[in-house]
């Protein structure tokens, strides 16, 4: 795959990897009910500390193939449990689109 | 292939485990995997506790040994993860996966460096000797693997602090990689032999155009790929694997490059080959046949794709890989990267193979000259060796249970726990073999428990020879039980034994799908030329 060029364009693709990324992890976890969540609803709540290290791992494994390089997306916010941005699902594929943007 | 079998796997690390779940999907075609994992960095509680697993890997990156510097406490630490290992295998059954420390050290004094280099190899030389001693215990090289994908790139040092997952995506892979190595090698029979063509593959060129004195096999390229993977092969011999060779050549031509050239591989060191115009399908079959084994337990290597289509068409049990001399690259790591050829340790039995089946060449030769079969096998001198109850032959006899197929009265699999149990429980009988032409080593395995005869088999190599009636013979007098139950469970590869209690003074007492259920009554008649020596 030919990375996007435009920080834009990157940062689309690299939330649509998020987001095809969670959409695999549900699979593997055998978690359907996390299926139906939408992009205003909570995922922090629904899944333990030891899934969210999977999804970011998970992640930035496909971000890294989407747009060529790494990108590290920790950050000390997604454990907390009043700032992480899985606590709104359309939030944390932002997040992803935006530490892309940032490089 | 053994059958597929329930398997739990606990992990515990110092690190985020549930990344190597995956490992589950790696061998689902050797057993249905579950997984559990332990609470992150209870690694002395879990190895203090109770077995909850088949086999319990422990993950520990370099923190659980050392802060910055590896150094004598880092020593120490192994010594007391070693220490813990080998209490609870005294405990308890199951297997511990254990791994080599993934670390670079660095150090602005290169006299601290060197420090540190030695006290890293003498922590992962703490676990060496652990595997050493203990049959149950595994090492992978997560050192090794995370070094090939470049630690760069295995290493996210941020998910480190702040996650406890020191790792990226394609090195959990790599991880997991090893660690289903690992698993697959004590469930799976490991395959014998390695079959390998000669012009192009032993050597560079054609033998019958090129003539003996301008073949490529030499120290420069591209004879040095050959002569490399010569050498490859003689390890691998080495390592317990029988060699042999199919060629499209006249035979004098393939014989006289070894006698005029200066190779790694010598004749002898095949323990057959067919040099001839036959299809190679077919010299593989007969190689098969001479050599008693299944074709399952044959690799097959070859330059050429058709030849490689030819024998993956009409022999599907045989495992072909192509050998690409241009490509030297791929093709001196393909012996490496065969997963079939892997094992957990090699025994003795292992390594006395080669001169084993070189000696059943020897008897085929025999039979063929022989007046009859009686004569043939009076001349072999045949005496069995039977130890009731050994532990020295424990390793073996486990092994034995585990990748015996055909002649196998019940298929039933036990760990190595479970044959020790057995002895303290009924009588684990394993049975030597030796004739005029070698010592075969431990062919025959029987487990009587309970009034019971629950296991019955024999290597494949020895069969055909009434050898296993006599065993069978003896082990019936030997427990002296008037009562004795026995049983024929079918599996897809066991129906050689369907009828081997019938014939041999059992009667049958119920028959269905699940087999049948047999009581001793006269038990199998004496055969005189073998003799039994009960030790």
């Amino acid at each position: 795959m030919t990375p996007p060029t435009s920080t834009s364009s990157r940062s689309e693709s690299a939330a649509a990897a998020a987001r095809a990324t969670l959409d695999r992890l549900i699979e593997t976890w055998g978690r359907p009910d996390l299926s139906a969540l939408g992009p205003e609803d909570d995922l922090f709540d629904r899944i333990d500390s030891f899934a969210v290290v999977e999804l970011l791992l998970e992640t930035e494994s496909e971000v890294e193939k989407t747009v060529g390089h790494y990108v590290p997306l920790a950050d000390e916010s997604i454990l907390d449990s009043t700032r992480s941005p899985l606590r709104r699902l359309q939030n944390w594929f932002d997040y992803v689109a935006d530490a892309v943007a940032r490089g | 292939m053994t059958t597929a079998r329930a398997l739990s796997i606990g992990f515990v690390g110092n690190v985020v485990t549930n990344p190597f779940g995956k490992v589950a999907s790696r061998l689902a075609d050797l057993a249905a995997v579950s997984c559990e994992h332990l609470p992150i960095g209870q690694i002395e509680q879990v190895l203090a506790g109770p077995a909850a697993a088949d086999v319990l890997i422990v993950h520990l990156d370099h923190r659980w040994f050392f802060d910055v510097a590896p150094g004598e406490a880092a020593v120490a630490r192994a010594r007391g993860l070693a220490d813990l290992v080998s209490a609870r295998l005294v405990r308890a059954p199951g297997t511990v996966i254990l791994n080599t420390v993934p670390f670079v050290p660095v150090s602005s004094v290169e006299s601290d460096l060197h420090d540190q280099l030695e006290a890293l190899a003498r922590v992962n030389a703490v676990l060496f000797d652990l595997a050493r001693s203990q049959e149950r215990v595994s090492v992978v090289d997560a050192a090794g693997a995370l070094a090939l994908l470049g630690f760069a790139n295995a290493f996210r040092e941020r998910n480190r602090y702040m996650y406890q997952m020191p790792y990226a995506l394609a090195a959990v892979d790599a991880l997991n990689e090893r660690y289903a190595d690992a698993i697959a090698a004590r469930l799976r029979a490991r395959r014998k032999v390695v079959v390998v063509d000669a012009d192009n593959t032993l050597w560079g060129g054609v033998v019958g155009e090129d003539g003996v004195e301008n073949l490529e096999v030499d120290s420069d390229y591209p004879g040095i790929v050959h002569t490399q993977l010569q050498r490859q092969l003689l390890r691998l011999k080495g390592l317990g694997i029988l060699l042999c060779a199919v060629t499209k050549n006249n035979e004098e031509d393939f014989r006289a490059v070894f006698t005029q050239r200066a190779m790694p591989l010598r004749l002898d060191d095949f323990v057959a080959y067919r040099s001839n115009w036959t299809e190679k399908s077919e010299n593989i079959r007969d190689l098969a046949a001479t050599l008693n084994l299944g074709l399952d337990s044959f690799i097959f290597l070859d330059d050429n794709p058709f030849e490689i289509e030819e024998v993956r068409a009409r022999l599907p049990g045989v495992e072909c890989h192509l050998f690409d001399r241009t490509r030297p690259e791929q093709a001196l790591t393909l012996l490496d990267g065969i997963a079939s050829l892997r094992a957990r340790n090699v025994t003795a039995e292992d390594l006395a193979k080669t001169e084993q089946y070189r000696g059943e060449a020897q008897r085929q030769e025999l039979q063929r000259s022989a007046a009859s079969m009686d004569d043939y096998l009076a001349s072999l001198k045949i005496r069995v060796h039977v130890a009731r109850n050994n532990p020295g032959s424990l390793r073996r006899v486990t092994q034995l249970i585990n990748k015996t197929n055909q002649f196998n009265l019940t298929t039933r699999r036990y760990t190595e726990d479970e044959v020790a149990t057995a002895m303290q429980e009924g009588g684990v009988y394993a049975a030597r073999v030796v004739d005029r032409f070698g010592d075969m080593g431990i062919v025959g395995v029987a487990i009587v428990r309970g009034g019971e005869l629950e296991t019955f088999l024999m290597s494949c190599r020895a069969l055909g020879r009434r050898i296993e009636a006599q065993i069978l013979r003896h082990v019936c007098r030997q427990e002296g039980d008037r009562d004795l139950k026995a049983r024929y469970s079918p599996s897809a590869k066991n129906r050689m034994v369907e009828s081997f209690l019938d014939d041999n003074g059992f009667e049958p007492l119920s028959a269905g799908p699940e087999g049948k259920t047999y009581r001793l009554t006269r038990g199998p008649d004496d055969t005189p030329y073998i003799h039994i020596v009960a030790e």
